[in-house]
């Protein structure tokens, strides 16, 4: 479960960075809000919002006693 | 009869002594031991890890500072929420190694754990533990003082007068001293626990209730700034100031940074068990990111009310004390105080850590025994506690230009302090070569060329740091530990 949020880090970053995030802000120029809130804002706190959802199941599913499944 | 002044006297008031009496009763678990004053002896739980790592880790940026940020900069000050997902998984991929050394080898400091991996170097494991500590006691302290310059004038404003802001700073600055004096690490964790949850309940309030009382809601504030001010909605926002390598350089360079902050470091050690490592990682995560939900509204009504005011970082109270009642106003700068004082009181206990375990106990007085180490560290407390009060009042501008290399500095130290816990065949020699020169590039990229191609003096001395750490490590090879 720890190598699924290592890998979900690792997109996580790609996402919300550029060259990926130049493009994203280019739609968010033209499409400044979405769903009421800013669209910028809401991208980003939705990939780092699934990372922390990640988080917490990989933290329910491992033991406590550190490394690995 | 104006009586809003003695009402926030009042809250003001009321808040100190909730502190130091929380400061007091922490002192019912204690032992009279270097440890103890250190890192509590390791015995947190997973409630007052949780709070006293995210307390610490959100100073009076994160109450009043990032209303600032949208305000100048709009939508992208949310790089932010690199560094507040990722220290907090950081703190259980890497935090739970540390703790398992120190918890093995008895490690209560920033220099214990740089002896320990790389030790047998001489000179060299010396050199490195000095750069290191040295470095991190100057950056912090400076920090420590200038939380309280950022937010005494809050008593002014919470008073209405009656408590200058020079009066207000050194309350803080004392108050500072009182809980590391009396309670030491536990003291501190006490206290952080306490004042962290009542900043988010202050600032989570504050952030959803100005927005709707000034522009009616927050969907509301969004529509008009989408009308009005469409630039603070997309990068590099109006300044121009988040361009690629910005933003880059600047979430990279902070969340690294971050990770190995002295007083962000000593609560790795801190954690009863590893469970409670675990949990206290997760629910930072979750508290460090649900704090800021409304702070885009918040920031986006500040603009949108005030379209040019002077001192942005001074926005949160201006509107709390135009659109808001008086005893909500005065609850919330009180909140705002807590978040500067549980980061600088975590902040004056690190380095008065590192002045007693890193320096004074190896250095001055090797075979020193527990209880006077403990006299010292309290006498230390005393001592720093006034130095901080100086810096803060004399307001020296070459302590506020140390200051800007602060977090640059530290994410310089970020591959000395995780490389040998991957990789064990890294030495001494290249530790502290790699301490040393990126240092030094972080204060040149920092002073003299400003961040060169627009990327942030920190990613320049992060890169130098790993890459000496590498290359001196293959030159050196190391001799096994």
């Amino acid at each position: 479960m720890e190598k699924i949020l290592v890998v979900a880090i690792i997109a996580a970053i790609l996402l919300s960075n550029p060259p990926i995030l130049t493009y994203v802000n280019e739609y968010c120029k033209t499409s400044l809000l979405t769903y009421g809130v800013p669209t910028l804002w809401l991208y980003l706190t939705s990939i780092w919002g699934a990372v922390v959802v990640l988080f917490i199941i990989t933290a329910a599913l491992n033991g406590d006693g550190g490394e690995g499944d | 009869m104006d009586y809003e002044p003695y009402l926030g006297v009042a809250v003001l008031l009321s808040w100190l002594i909730v502190l130091v009496a929380v400061s007091v009763l922490s002192t019912r678990y204690r032992k009279l031991s270097v440890a103890d004053f250190a890192i509590t002896g390791g015995t947190l739980g997973t409630l007052t890890l949780l709070f006293t790592y995210s307390a610490t880790y959100h100073s009076a940026y994160a109450f009043m500072g990032t209303t600032g940020a949208i305000y100048v900069h709009g939508i992208s000050w949310w790089n932010n929420v690199h560094w507040v997902v990722l220290p907090p998984i950081l703190m259980w991929f890497i935090g739970r190694k540390v703790w398992k050394l120190s918890k093995s080898h008895e490690l209560m400091s920033y220099g214990d754990y740089l002896r320990f991996t790389y030790s047998g170097g001489g000179i060299y494991t010396e050199g490195l533990n000095l750069v290191a500590s040295v470095t991190g006691f100057i950056y912090v302290l400076l920090y420590t003082a200038i939380q309280g310059l950022g937010v005494s004038y809050l008593f002014q404003m919470a008073s209405k007068g009656l408590i200058s802001s020079d009066v207000g700073l050194a309350i803080f600055v004392l108050l500072n001293a009182v809980i590391v004096f009396v309670g030491g690490a536990r003291g501190v964790a006490w206290t952080d626990t306490v004042q962290g949850i009542f900043m988010i309940l202050a600032y989570v309030a504050a952030s959803i209730y100005i927005p709707t009382v000034a522009l009616g809601n927050i969907f509301q504030v969004y529509s008009k700034a989408a009308q009005e001010i469409p630039q603070w909605l997309y990068l590099p926002g109006p300044a121009g100031l988040y361009t690629p390598q910005y933003w880059v350089s600047q979430w990279l360079t902070i969340t690294l940074g971050m990770v190995v902050m002295p007083h962000i470091w000593l609560r790795y050690y801190m954690a009863k068990s590893l469970r409670v490592l675990k949990w206290a990682s997760v629910f930072s995560a979750i508290y460090m990111t649900y704090i800021y939900t409304f702070t885009p509204a918040l920031g986006l009504t500040a603009k949108l009310l005030y379209p040019k005011y002077p001192v942005p970082d001074r926005l949160v109270p201006e509107m709390l004390l135009a659109y808001t009642p008086f005893a909500f106003a005065a609850v919330v700068m009180a909140g705002a105080l807590a978040a500067a004082l549980s980061t600088s009181d975590s902040q004056l206990h690190s380095v008065t850590n590192i002045l007693v375990v890193d320096i004074y106990k190896p250095y001055i007085r090797p075979n020193a025994d527990e209880r006077h180490l403990y006299n010292v560290a309290r006498i230390a407390t005393i001592i720093l506690g006034g130095i901080v009060a100086m810096i803060s009042y004399t307001r020296p501008g070459i302590f506020l230009n140390i200051l800007a290399m602060a977090t640059a500095g530290t994410a310089a130290l970020f591959p000395i302090f995780i490389v040998p816990l991957m990789w064990r065949r890294v030495t001494p020699v290249a530790g502290f070569l790699s301490a040393s020169v990126s240092e030094i590039i972080v204060g040149i990229t920092t002073f003299v060329i400003k961040d060169p191609l627009g990327i942030a003096s920190g990613l320049w001395g992060l890169t130098t740091s790993i890459s000496i750490l590498i290359l001196a490590t293959l030159i050196t090879r190391s001799r096994g530990k």
